[in-house]
């Protein structure tokens, strides 16, 4: 807006060819000043000209006092950075920039002095020139060059910029100048900021003497914890050589471990192979001890010829003897009972000859069997037989009777010889009496088959007590053993006792 | 300088026309104002510059504290890093300890507990062989060889009862009656019953013949009381059998029904061609198992002669248990008396297996 006033005001004046002429020093365009010349005489004559200048100084003032409140608010964002330790030096070189900057600009201001000297010069010149051609003008032309040249060399000494300038020119002079001034606050303040924080810190700062104590007090520390350095690295050799040897120690348990484990399984295996052995062998022992004991409860007559009863029926091996109204037993079964009956009482008497006078013989020939009298008379024991064709039949029955009775009174004999007690010597359950068995008879002519039944079953109930006694006295050995045979006697005496007892009530049951 | 003189000339020459106008005061007011800002940008620069003086050697006294500052910083660090790496070093022996003492720890148990282990290995493994030892001789086999001698004279013992309960001995001669066996006075009860001997030097049971020719020729002419007596001496050698299977405990292949001189003898798992004859010709014997007659009377020959056959392999299977061979397949009475001796020899009981 300043430039289009200017325009204006230029535009609207007229030339005057009577004003000096003068060159901007700046753009080079002509110029010329108009209305000074009552205020050139005021100028020299009236002090209030520099009471004027006083309030344009005053009025610079104003505008630093603004560029100092400028300056404060730019300054605010460096001085932050100075919490940090490297401030310090970055403050260093901006300080150092600025002043460069100065020191190029008033390179500039020399350079256009020069310039402006040569112009001068050449002005000067100019201005002689008119004033010789115009003699009525020349004392008040004469005036006012001189005065404007001192205005223009005064002016030229307080600005420090070559004078005269158009206006334009010294509008964005001033400008420029406004911006330095600006600049140069914000410096200062920053100066000054920087100033007092480090006078503030003059007190923190380390002096030389300090500075070594302080440098002693670390390379000490440093030596001390060289030496714990050295400390810890040997004991760290001492622990890895300890787990170097504890590796080592460790591979040879491995090995010794590897060896018990082969060790326990082989032994483990002996043990199974032991166990197993040792269980055949404990069964074998078993089974054997076992059968031994069987045996030697076994007797072979009592095993041969088992004698026990069914009922009504007398048995012997299993073979019923007699014959009953509504059982009526096959005569192949009572003959082979005759014959096991037959065969058991030879053996025995046959066993004790010749001291046993065996006067009735008994001829087993198994379901066959035969009896001979003492008249050397034979009768067969084996049917079949009918009622009306017994004779002989019976006979033989009676001839048994005879000989088991003949057996049983040799027994009782050989006990009092032994010195067995009387009551205690061997004596038949079922008393015998010529054809009867504890009044029955054996007979089967003009008997019940009941009665000839129970006489059959006390018959064999009698040779079993002989057949016990017999098993007591006797090992059943050849008759070369007879002297041990008797030796034995004694000892088996409790045995045959018990037996008889047993047989007895066994027997009744 | 010539060239600017040269422009200014041209300006002032060339140019007369275009002369600013400029008022005086509007002039003397711009000029004012230059002025004033330059004499505050000289009192600026004077101000700054002396600020300048001042702080340049406060800069200088910190630049040096700063590189003092720095240096024992720089040799702080130093520290502070040798620091940690002794702090590592330390932590890093503190842990190999451990881990050492922690090795040892769990070597040292192992060890012991292997030691322990070891030992008590060591023990069993003696026990063990103690035990070995013992089961081969007091506790063990020398037990089992007693029990099994004890067991096999038992054996022979009532044997030698079962072979005088049914003696077999051979009969020379028809007029002189001489026994070749420790026997005696057996053969009186064939003398008085009559019996006559067919062969020289023939085997007898109980004084009893036994005539196996007689079941393949069968006739009218054939003699009862031969029949009888073959009956019966099969009958007493189906019982001797018996009794001997029974101490040996040797279940017998073809079992027996005893009936003195009616026995049977059983196969119970018979040939298919004899069941479905058996089958054929007797609807009431069971087929599972096949009875098989031990006497002639009343019976087929054919079944009597396979019942003798049968009663022969018993006697085999009896003789191989003993660890004898048979005489052959139509020998009975001697080949139950070759059993009788073999069980009643010494080497019986002393060759245990």
């Amino acid at each position: 807006m300043k430039k289009g006033e200017n325009k204006g005001r230029t535009r609207s004046f007229p030339v005057d060819p009577n004003v000096p002429r003068w060159v901007c020093q700046n753009c080079r365009n002509p110029l010329c000043i108009v209305g000074a010349d009552s205020y050139a005489d005021k100028f020299f004559n009236d002090p209030s000209r520099s009471g004027m200048q006083g309030s344009s100084i005053h009025g610079a003032s104003s505008v630093l006092s603004t560029t100092k409140m400028d300056n404060s608010y730019v300054v605010l964002p460096k001085q932050r950075p100075l919490a940090q330790g490297n401030a310090p030096r970055p403050r260093g070189d901006a300080a150092a920039q600025p002043g460069k900057a100065m020191e190029e600009s008033f390179v500039v201001v020399y350079k256009s002095e020069s310039g402006i000297d040569g112009n001068g010069a050449h002005l000067l010149g100019t201005g002689a020139d008119s004033g010789g051609h115009l003699p009525p003008h020349n004392s008040g032309f004469n005036s006012t060059i001189t005065v404007l040249t001192r205005a223009f060399e005064i002016a030229t000494t307080q600005t420090q910029v070559e004078q005269p300038l158009c206006l334009d020119c010294m509008r964005i002079l001033s400008d420029k100048l406004d911006k330095e001034v600006e600049d140069v606050n914000r410096d200062i303040e920053a100066y000054e900021a920087c100033l007092k924080r480090l006078e503030g810190e003059a007190r923190d700062l380390l002096s030389e003497a300090d500075f070594l104590k302080e440098k002693l007090k670390i390379e000490e520390e440093e030596r001390r914890l060289e030496a714990v350095i050295e400390e810890t690295e040997r004991q760290n050799a001492e622990v890895n050589a300890e787990l170097r040897e504890l590796e080592l120690k460790s591979s040879r348990f491995n090995e010794l471990e590897e060896r018990y484990w082969h060790e326990f399984n082989n032994f483990q295996f002996q043990l199974i192979s032991h166990q197993e052995e040792r269980d055949a062998i404990l069964a074998k022992i078993e089974v054997s001890q076992a059968h031994l004991e069987l045996l030697k409860r076994t007797n072979v007559l009592n095993d041969a010829f088992p004698i026990s009863h069914d009922g009504e029926f007398g048995t012997i091996n299993n073979f019923r003897l007699g014959r009953l109204p509504k059982i009526p037993v096959e005569w192949d079964e009572i003959n082979a009972a005759w014959g096991q009956a037959c065969l058991l009482l030879h053996t025995m008497c046959q066993y004790f000859r010749p001291k046993f006078q065996y006067r009735i013989k008994i001829i087993p020939m198994g379901s066959y069997p035969r009896i001979t009298d003492t008249n050397n008379s034979t009768y067969e024991l084996f049917g079949p037989v009918n009622l009306f064709w017994s004779t002989r039949y019976d006979k033989a029955m009676t001839l048994f009777l005879a000989c088991l009775k003949d057996f049983a009174d040799f027994a009782k004999s050989k006990d009092q010889e032994n010195n067995i007690p009387p009551e205690k010597c061997f004596k038949l359950p079922y008393k015998i009496e010529n054809d009867k068995v504890e009044n029955y008879s054996i007979t089967q002519s003009f008997n019940k088959q009941e009665n000839w039944t129970k006489s059959l079953k006390y018959t064999l109930c009698n040779l079993k007590w002989a057949l016990y006694w017999f098993v007591g006295n006797t090992n059943f050995q050849p008759l070369s053993a007879m002297v041990s045979s008797h030796a034995e006697v004694p000892a088996v005496g409790p045995l045959y006792t018990k037996r008889g007892v047993d047989a007895k009530s066994e027997s009744r049951n | 300088m010539e060239p600017s003189q040269i422009l200014s000339l041209r300006t002032t020459t060339t140019d007369p026309d275009h002369v600013k106008v400029i008022q005086w005061d509007d002039f003397q007011h711009d000029l004012a104002r230059l002025a004033s800002l330059s004499s505050a940008l000289h009192e600026a620069n004077e101000k700054k510059r002396n600020l300048q003086y001042k702080l340049e050697p406060l800069i200088q006294v910190n630049a040096e504290s700063l590189g003092r500052l720095n240096e024992l910083e720089e040799m702080r660090q130093k520290l502070e890093s040798k620091k940690m790496v002794m702090e590592n070093m330390s932590i890093r022996s503190r842990l190999a300890k451990e881990e050492a003492s922690k090795q040892e720890e769990q070597l040292s148990g192992a060890v012991q507990s292997l030691l322990v282990a070891g030992g008590a290995l060591s023990v069993t493994s003696r026990n063990l062989q103690e035990s070995n030892r013992l089961l081969s001789e007091e506790n063990g086999y020398v037990h089992l060889r007693k029990l099994q001698k004890m067991l096999r004279k038992r054996q022979q013992y009532m044997t030698s009862q079962i072979s005088m309960l049914y003696p077999v001995k051979i009969v020379v001669g028809p007029a002189q009656e001489q026994e070749l066996e420790a026997y005696p006075l057996g053969s009186l009860t064939g003398t008085s019953a009559g019996l006559k001997p067919i062969n020289q030097g023939s085997l007898t049971i109980h004084g009893l013949h036994l005539n196996v020719l007689s079941f393949r020729k069968m006739s009218f002419f054939t003699d009862k009381k031969e029949i009888q007596n073959s009956a019966t001496a099969l009958g007493y050698v189906a019982h001797a059998v018996s009794l001997i299977a029974s101490y040996l405990q040797v279940p017998l292949r073809y079992p027996l029904r005893l009936g003195t001189s009616h026995s049977y003898i059983i196969d119970n798992a018979p040939s298919t061609e004899l069941t479905s004859s058996e089958a054929s010709s007797n609807a009431n014997i069971n087929a599972k198992h096949v009875e098989f007659p031990l006497f002639l009377e009343g019976q087929d020959t054919t079944r009597a002669a396979y019942a003798v056959f049968l009663l022969n392999k018993d006697l085999e299977q009896l003789l191989n248990f003993i660890d004898a061979k048979s005489l052959g397949p139509r020998h009975v009475l001697a080949n139950l008396r070759e059993l009788l001796r073999t069980i009643l020899s010494s080497a019986f009981i002393d060759n245990l297996i």
